[in-house]
C-alpha cells in the first residue's frame, strides 16, 4: 500500500507510464484523464502530471500563480534500492534508459542516476553501509 | 505483573538482519527484563533464588532469540527469492492485468521511500522540515548531507557542490535546487497549514487551489523547493 506520495511532471504521460512500468516495476494505478496518472511501488505512489493550461480542472500542473510554467527535470528525485547495482545499470542500459551519471561510490551508497523520458532523474542505489538500507519496520 | 524475558521477542521489530546497534539494544532489554523477572520472583517467593536464575533466563532467551532469528532469515531470504523471481508479483498482481517483464533486479521501496532535495544552506533547510513539516533530524553530516524522517518519507538534504550526491557530474554540470517535481505530504486541513505556515514567514508558491480530488497548495523551502500540501476533497478518501 502507498503511504507517501511523489509528484513529477512529465511532458508524455503514457511514455512516462511505459517507462516506470516496464523498466523499474512500478504498477499503474490509474490513468483515467490524459495528463494524469498514478503508479506505485512498494510504499510509494508517483504520480505522474503533463502540465495543463491554467483553469484546467486538474490542479497538480497549472501554471503556478506567478506564471512559472512546471516543467520536468531538476535535481530532486526519489531513490530505489537494488541489491546489484551494476546488475540493474546493465539492464537499463541495455534497454536503451539515459544514464545521467556513470555509477559513483558515494559515502553511504553506490549509486546511479537515469532520466525518465521527460528528462526527471531517478536515483538508483545499493546500499555499502547499513543505514544506508531501506528496513522494513 | 513478572515482565516475560521473551516478551522483548514480541516486538513489531525483528531482528532479521541486526546491526551492531540493534544487536546491543536487544542484548540490553533482554538483560533487564531477565534482571526484573528475578528481582520479581525473590520478592514473591522471599528468597534470593539461585545465582545462576539471572544467567538461566537469559540463556534460555538467547537461544530462543536465535532460533528466532534463524527463522526469520530463513523466511525473508525465501520471500526475497520470491521477489526477485517475480513469483511474489505474480501472486500478488494475479487478478490483474498480466505485467510486463519487470525492471531492473527487485528495485524496492519499503517503509520510508526515499527522496532526495538539494538545498543551499543545510541547518535553514533542517530547520525548515524539522519546525515547520514536522520531520525529525536522523542524521546530519555538516556541511554536505542531512538524512530526516517525516510523512513517512525518509528524504536526503545535500548540498550542491559538496562532496557526495552534491558533486558536479563528470561534465561539470552542478546539481541545484528547485524544480516542478516534489513530494506531496496530506494535512487535515490544507487552508489551515497553508494559514499557520504563511504567519510563520514561508513562501507560498500557490495558494490553495481545487484538483480533481484534492485541495492543494504548494510552498517553497529554504532553498526554493517546491513541497506539495493537499487534503482529499469532500467524498474522497486516500486510496488503501
Amino acid at each position: 500500500m502507498s503511504t507517501v506520495s511523489v509528484r513529477y511532471i512529465v511532458d508524455d504521460v503514457d511514455a512516462a507510464i511505459a517507462f516506470y512500468r516496464d523498466r523499474l516495476g512500478f504498477r499503474e494505478l490509474m490513468h483515467p484523464a490524459p495528463p494524469f496518472a498514478m503508479m506505485t511501488l512498494g510504499d510509494l505512489r508517483l504520480v505522474l502530471v503533463a502540465p495543463v493550461p491554467a483553469g484546467h480542472a486538474g490542479g497538480g500542473s497549472r501554471p503556478l500563480p506567478d506564471g512559472t510554467t512546471q516543467r520536468p527535470g531538476g535535481w530532486n528525485r526519489f531513490m530505489l534500492e537494488v541489491p546489484d547495482l551494476a546488475a540493474a545499470a546493465g539492464e537499463l542500459r541495455a534497454a536503451g534508459v539515459t544514464f545521467r551519471t556513470g555509477i559513483v561510490d558515494g559515502i553511504g551508497v553506490r549509486q546511479v542516476m537515469i532520466e525518465d523520458p521527460s528528462g526527471n532523474p531517478v536515483e538508483l542505489f545499493e546500499p555499502l553501509r547499513a543505514e544506508a538500507r531501506l528496513e522494513t519496520r | 505483573m513478572a515482565a516475560d524475558p521473551l516478551d522483548v521477542l514480541r516486538l513489531p521489530v525483528v531482528p532479521v538482519d541486526p546491526r551492531p546497534e540493534f544487536t546491543a539494544a536487544l542484548w540490553r532489554r533482554i538483560t533487564s527484563a531477565a534482571e526484573a523477572r528475578t528481582r520479581t520472583d525473590e520478592a514473591v517467593s522471599g528468597t534470593s533464588g539461585e545465582a545462576g536464575n539471572i544467567g538461566l533466563a537469559i540463556q534460555r532467551a538467547l537461544d530462543n532469540a536465535e532460533q528466532m532469528q534463524a527463522q526469520m532469515r530463513a523466511r525473508a531470504a525465501a520471500i526475497d527469492e520470491l521477489i526477485a523471481s517475480g513469483a511474489l508479483e505474480r501472486h500478488v498482481s494475479s487478478q490483474s492485468a498480466p505485467q510486463p517483464p519487470q525492471g531492473p533486479p527487485a528495485a524496492r521501496v519499503r517503509d520510508n521511500p526515499t527522496v532526495r532535495y538539494f538545498v543551499g544552506d543545510l541547518d535553514a533547510a533542517i530547520e525548515f522540515y524539522c519546525q515547520r513539516l514536522g520531520f525529525a533530524e536522523e542524521l546530519r553530516s555538516a556541511p554536505a548531507f542531512a538524512m530526516l524522517t517525516g510523512g513517512g518519507f525518509r528524504l536526503l538534504l545535500s548540498v550542491p557542490g559538496l562532496p557526495g550526491a552534491g558533486r558536479p557530474l563528470p561534465d561539470g554540470t552542478v546539481p541545484a535546487a528547485g524544480g516542478s517535481n516534489r513530494i506531496t505530504l496530506q494535512v487535515g486541513d490544507v487552508t489551515a497549514a497553508v494559514r499557520e505556515l504563511r504567519a510563520a514567514g514561508v513562501r507560498i508558491r500557490a495558494d490553495v487551489s481545487a484538483g480533481v480530488a484534492v485541495r492543494q497548495a504548494l510552498i517553497e523551502d529554504p532553498a526554493g523547493n517546491l513541497v506539495e500540501l493537499y487534503e482529499p476533497a469532500a467524498g474522497y478518501r486516500e486510496r488503501t
